[in-house]
């Protein structure tokens, strides 16, 4: 059920009237809607596999009260021991189940590559496992929970429907973002419907939905097309197509992430946020604070910060070997190949001349010409060059193996770079409205989501809906699967 | 609460009364008003062909029919009457995107009107005849609720929701309501505005319109890249016909038996031109069904997919196509080839 289809549509003014009308003077009862709506809404996507999303949260929903049990006394010397030892538990049955669901056959496979390299024989087959859906984000919040509960940020939660909820929340589960155990906190708490939100939620939701069918699944139709015929196709199309992937893939994810973001608006409970205008960072750093916001701050959190201090004697290597091995993660983490792996390898690789000239821990910001609220010349350089450097690294993202990277990467660079690209059916609207994007993007950059237009005129806000309906209705291109459903 | 509830309803009400008021005033899909031939360009093409059927039945008592989807413009009624006795009266009773459940519809309604199947070619040309949709939710292929049994208003409320869908098809519509200027439906879809019907048998005229879609280099790129595809590509290809089909062939073909008819079962070239190919497993069903006598499987024949001459694009082929299968269907080569292809 994806936000763009009628069965949501249906789904949600379900549980919308539910939630505010039955709900309303109980939290209890909010919080039992959000469970059923969020069992129904897994079960409708894959009913096989609701068994193994309810078994993991009922695991460590009791793991997170055995820690915080541990802590009880916190002056026992068993406290920490103990406490430390169900952490470990979770930890390995929580990156166990990755494991096994995502990557078993990815090892098993690669190990009968590398022993055939040598000329053996392995008995070992792979095993037909179907993997849960958005099971990449439902185990990194459970997680984060036992970790947070073991280091004392966060309470065990000793309402199992509130924890479920969290770790099921429906707008979230399939492609992010991946909520913090602080979102439990909201739980707690009646939510009483606020106007401004719920029309704030319908903008956001709007403009989500317009990049995801409008930019997303028209600039897919050409960068298909092109991948699919690499060799037949002009060097120019091919570096076309490669600056189109990097808008589909944000206007896609970004546009899922708008959306689930804006239904959680509507049910009065704040997602957290996934994307920043990630296209003008002014470098790789700059950008992974822009990008899969998310991700980004869970792996800096729970694997990067930890493996730095691990480093800290090692100085600026210290430094380098975290941030390699922290994006060799989270390049994994997108799937099982050694593409993905190769993907987040490069990523950490465009740190290090960060780390090493000290500009890591830096926020830039970017200097714009206020009168005419363009960048100046030297931060524009600055996006574009991350910006290419992004492209380059989605050219990886999205080939099949490193010789399809090389077939790809090959094949733009040629003479035939220089000559005009190939011009299919909807090229120009695409540009056009991608275009759109970017430039509504920058303008509101500095607002809390990229359509936040509350503050603007009556008038102008009705014109922006119905203009946004008409673009989606009218300039649709054909449906296409949200890429991210698939890590 | 309200007053978001309130906004909502005005904004989304707003445009869907407008959409109402021009549904009802321009008829957009020529269905509100009593039928005619002549004026259908954005009609699907079952609600023609059943409409047709029921205006001029009593007329020309139509006994002999073909079945299948827009493919069906290859093969022209005039040329297999020729192949057929005197007392032959052919109908192309053809739907957008037919599936067997259409043919099935389409049979048993028939049937129901004691209408004579005395002879009938059933067209398969895409993988996606193979399905048990009951009813279609797009304009150009929603099936007519007199064959599939909807009811009336529902259809009409699936019309109207494809027409709110398309704001900038309100336009046009206004546009020809008021100065009679004509439009497609959707440009992405071949409608009724690239073909000229035959208003007596809805025999389809030359498309030629449509060859400008697809050029001659699309067109033999295609092919020759199709043509490279081997017998094991075939094989390799999933099975489609499930138990709920092969139920759905049973009763077309109990029709058939009721009503005497004969008929012939016609995988067409374009077929394998798509995604997946008939499954070897696929054909079997088809002439266990039905007899292998009656099951033509023209996919494999070099001779009628080695030329993109004969194809206006991938899936739609000409009338000389058609006539090298009607002779080898019916075994005569008294009738003359067509000279010309329709380009």
């Amino acid at each position: 059920m994806i936000f763009n289809s009628l069965p949501f549509l249906l789904f949600f003014t379900v549980v919308f009237f539910l939630y505010w009308f039955v709900g309303e003077k109980n939290v209890k009862v909010q919080n039992w809607i959000l469970l059923l709506a969020n069992c129904f809404f897994y079960g409708y996507a894959s009913l096989k596999m609701l068994p193994v999303i309810l078994i993991a949260t009922l695991l460590f929903y009791y793991i997170g009260l055995k820690i915080e049990h541990a802590y009880d006394n916190p002056d026992s010397e068993q406290a920490e021991k103990t406490g430390s030892r169900w952490t470990t538990f979770g930890i390995v049955i929580g990156v166990g189940v990755l494991l096994y669901f995502k990557y078993f056959n990815f090892f098993i496979e690669s190990f009968i590559s590398l022993f055939s390299l040598f000329g053996l024989q392995s008995n070992w087959h792979t095993l037909h496992i179907i993997m849960p859906l958005g099971i990449s984000f439902f185990t990194f919040r459970l997680l984060a929970y036992v970790l947070d509960v073991n280091h004392g940020k966060q309470h065990a939660e000793t309402d199992f429907v509130r924890f479920a909820v969290y770790v099921s929340f429906f707008p979230c589960i399939l492609s992010g973002p991946i909520d913090r155990p602080q979102f439990i906190k909201q739980l707690g708490k009646l939510r009483v419907f606020r106007f401004e939100t719920a029309q704030d939620a319908v903008y956001q939701f709007l403009w989500g939905l317009f990049k995801k069918v409008v930019i997303a699944d028209n600039c897919a139709s050409y960068v298909d097309a092109a991948w699919n015929n690499i060799d037949g196709s002009d060097a120019s199309t091919l570096c076309l197509a490669a600056f189109l992937y990097a808008f589909e893939l944000y206007a896609d994810f970004s546009g899922y992430s708008d959306m689930a973001i804006a239904v959680g608006k509507g049910l009065g409970l704040k997602i957290t946020d996934n994307f920043r205008t990630p296209f003008f960072a002014l470098n790789i750093a700059d950008f992974w604070r822009r990008w899969h916001i998310s991700l980004t701050q869970w792996m800096t959190d729970y694997v990067f910060m930890p493996l730095n201090l691990s480093f800290r004697k090692n100085g600026k290597a210290g430094i380098i070997m975290a941030i390699i091995i922290n994006f060799l993660i989270v390049g994994m983490w997108h799937g099982d190949s050694w593409i993905f792996a190769l993907y987040g390898l490069y990523h950490g690789l465009l740190f290090v001349p960060l780390i090493l000239s000290g500009a890591f821990y830096q926020m830039p910001k970017i200097q714009v010409y206020e009168h005419l609220n363009l960048p100046k010349p030297k931060d524009f350089g600055r996006i574009l060059l991350t910006f290419l450097l992004v492209t380059l690294g989605f050219i990886l993202f999205r080939a099949d193996s490193l010789t399809h990277f090389a077939q790809y990467l090959t094949s733009m660079c040629k003479m035939s770079l220089f000559t005009m690209p190939l011009v299919r059916s909807a090229l120009t609207r695409t540009l056009l409205f991608t275009l759109i994007m970017i430039v509504v993007e920058w303008l509101l950059r500095d607002k809390p989501h990229p359509f936040a237009v509350q503050n603007h005129p009556l008038a102008c806000r009705i014109i922006y809906i119905y203009v946004l309906i008409f673009c989606i209705l009218e300039y649709a291109g054909d449906a296409q699967s949200f890429i991210y459903f698939q890590f | 609460m309200k007053r978001f509830l309130l906004s909502i309803l005005v904004i989304a009400g707003v445009p869907m009364l407008i959409a109402l008021g021009l549904y009802l005033w321009t008829d957009p899909f020529r269905t509100l008003h009593p039928f005619d031939i002549n004026d259908t360009d954005a009609t699907n093409r079952e609600y023609a062909s059943t409409e047709l059927f029921r205006r001029n039945h009593s007329t020309y008592h139509y006994n002999a029919f073909v079945f299948g989807s827009s493919q069906a413009s290859g093969l022209n009624t005039y040329t297999w009457a020729l192949y057929l006795p005197d007392s032959a009266s052919t109908f192309l009773f053809q739907a957008y995107a037919e599936t067997i459940t259409g043919v099935k519809q389409k049979v048993e309604w028939l049937d129901k009107q004691n209408a004579h199947i005395d002879y009938s070619l059933v067209l398969i040309d895409i993988p996606g005849f193979f399905s048990n949709r009951q009813y279609g939710y797009e304009a150009v292929s929603m099936k007519h609720w007199r064959l599939s049994g909807e009811p009336e208003w529902l259809y009409h409320t699936h019309e109207y929701l494809n027409f709110l869908q398309r704001p900038s098809f309100w336009w046009t519509n206004i546009k020809r309501t008021v100065n009679g200027v004509k439009e497609p439906f959707d440009n992405d879809t071949v409608t009724n505005d690239f073909f000229a019907y035959n208003r007596y048998h809805y025999d389809v005229l030359p498309p030629q319109d449509s060859l400008k879609n697809c050029s001659e280099v699309t067109r033999r790129t295609f092919f020759a890249e199709v043509n490279n595809r081997t017998e094991a590509d075939v094989k390799m290809s999933k099975a489609v016909i499930n138990s709920r089909m092969q139920q759905i062939l049973c009763d077309i073909k109990a029709v058939f038996d009721k009503q005497h008819t004969d008929y012939h079962i016609i995988i067409t070239p374009a077929y394998r031109y798509v995604h997946p190919y008939l499954n070897t497993a696929d054909l079997e069903v088809l002439q266990h069904i039905f007899g292998k006598e009656r099951v033509w499987d023209f996919t494999t024949d070099p001779q009628l997919t080695s030329d993109y001459n004969d194809f206006f694009d991938p899936v739609h082929f000409g009338t000389r196509l058609g006539w090298y299968m009607l002779q080898d269907i019916y075994g005569s080569t008294l009738i003359e080839q067509p000279k010309t292809m329709e380009k």
